[in-house]
């Protein structure tokens, strides 16, 4: 339930507040009152205000330093200034100082509903905008935090390989090298789908609609991951029935879907497993299902693989790379086509990707 | 010969792991890995080390509650606590950060990539 708007009416005046308690009150606003400064600044500590209701002509602290004294604390209230005087120039330098609007004095509960409603929106604008910055920043500290990670990672190995004028050896200086090209490799992939998962949020997938084979961008798909199943002796096998519908959609939109789920599929499986993918109609759907025979996951991890940057850690995957958004972007590809995506899984028998995709 | 430092290492990088490990090798410590916050806590308790290497960004429990726990607590909380991560300092004074109330009480603070001898000497200084 959306929490309900709190205002702070301060006036001197007893008739003016309890008269905008009474207008707002009706309007399911939670309606709070100080008659002068001092007392709104400790009303203003206590608790978090959505709007404040100013006059400007109050003894004691004037309403210009309250405007100011809010600004200080924080700066996305939004102001409304009571103007006793119907001075036009005191309402202008109140909004220089940040009020957003004022009502002149006499006014009438209509008047006062209609101002308020429209601080509300631009309340309402304030905190989305605000939400969208802290997204914005978290993901951008993820990103530092993946590039750094790896880049210190490889530092410090070519570091100590240098370092050490008598060679490691040979088992150690192996296990530095190996593990910083799977650090850059991994470091790759992430600029790669750093790229993907952001052009993806600005919606600029489903470009090229077309009629698409699911059984040749399947092939395309095993092909991408036949270097890593074969060193690891993890068999394929691919059955798509003849005459399932083709699908309607952007080939590369389906690729990247069809490579994420396969590449999981084998870098979580167990050397010498399996993979099976299957692809067929169900009901008003379309659906490429990925199974695999390995380490598999536990029911509380499976909701959180989706999210950017989770990554299932434990002694299992703890040497496996990833990037934490391959599975952001499948999710993300499959909602733009409206589809959906099923995920079954047990610890060390494996885990079954379904997407699914509806027949338009 | 003198007894062996115990050491614990909070981290859930393998290969930050192995890097401390390396830098540390030859010298007397022992060391104890903990691949997250909350097993970084317990053995904390059970092995009462003289030093603690926390890492900051870590799935589950981070850093930052490690750090609180470890505070926290009357029989850790003179433990000295070396924060090494990659996020850097001015991770702290991010609007994320803040208002999540994201602080640390560590008495050392080390940026990634990690340089052997330094970090040797720092936690040299803690543990003389």
């Amino acid at each position: 339930m959306e929490e309900k708007v709190k205002i702070l009416v301060v006036d001197d005046e007893e008739i003016i507040r309890d008269g905008c308690r009474e207008v707002l009150s009706k309007n399911g606003y939670e309606v709070d009152m100080a008659e002068d400064g001092n007392i709104g600044f400790k009303k203003l500590e206590g608790k978090n205000f959505d709007l404040v209701l100013l006059d400007l002509k109050m003894p004691g602290i004037s309403g210009m330093d309250f405007l100011e004294g809010v600004r200080r604390i924080d700066t996305d209230i939004v102001n409304i200034v009571i103007t006793g005087y119907a001075s036009i120039e005191s309402a202008v330098e109140a909004m220089n100082l940040g009020a957003y609007d004022y009502i002149p004095k006499p006014f009438e509960p209509e008047q006062l509903r209609q101002v308020v409603k429209r601080a509300i929106e631009k309340r309402k604008l304030i905190k989305e905008a605000k939400r969208l910055r802290k997204q914005q920043e978290q993901f951008i500290l993820m990103v530092y935090h993946e590039l750094k990670a790896p880049l210190s990672v490889v530092r410090g190995y070519l570091h100590n390989l240098i370092k050490n004028e008598v060679i490691y050896e040979n088992k150690e200086f192996n296990k530095m090298v190996t593990r910083s090209l799977q650090r850059i490799d991994s470091l790759i992939q992430l600029s790669e789908d750093i790229l993907n998962y952001s052009l993806l949020k600005e919606d600029k997938v489903r470009q090229n609609i077309e009629l698409i084979s699911i059984k040749s961008v399947l092939n395309d798909a095993i092909e991408c991951v036949a270097e890593e199943s074969k060193k690891r002796e993890i068999n394929i096998e691919i059955s798509v029935p003849d005459g399932i519908p083709s699908l309607k959609a952007d080939k590369e939109d389906i690729k990247k879907v069809s490579i994420n789920l396969l590449a999981n599929a084998v870098k979580y499986n167990k050397d010498g497993g399996s993979v099976f993918i299957e692809a067929g109609k169900e009901k008003n759907f379309t659906f490429i299902k990925v199974k695999d025979t390995g380490i598999g996951m536990k029911k509380e991890n499976i909701n959180r693989i989706f999210d950017e940057f989770y990554r299932v850690r434990d002694e299992k995957t703890r040497m496996i790379t990833g990037t934490g958004l391959g599975l952001s972007i499948v999710k993300n590809i499959i909602d733009a086509y409206s589809g959906y995506i099923e995920v079954e899984s047990e610890p060390n028998k494996g885990s079954v990707f379904t997407a699914y995709f509806p027949i338009s | 010969m003198a007894e062996k430092k115990k050491v614990l290492i909070i981290d859930d990088d393998p290969d930050d792991v192995e890097l401390v490990k390396m830098a540390l090798k030859g010298k007397p410590y022992d060391i104890i890995v903990a691949w997250d916050g909350k097993e970084g806590v317990e053995k904390a308790k059970a092995e009462k080390p003289e030093a603690i290497i926390l890492d900051i960004m870590m799935p589950e429990k981070d850093g930052f509650w490690t750090c609180k726990q470890l505070k926290a607590d009357d029989e850790l909380a003179n433990i000295p606590v070396l924060v090494l991560t990659a996020v850097g300092q001015k991770f702290s004074t991010t609007t994320y950060a803040r208002s999540e109330g994201l602080t640390l009480e560590s008495e050392d603070y080390i940026e990634k990539p990690i340089d052997g001898e330094y970090l040797v000497k720092r936690l040299e200084k803690f543990l003389k």
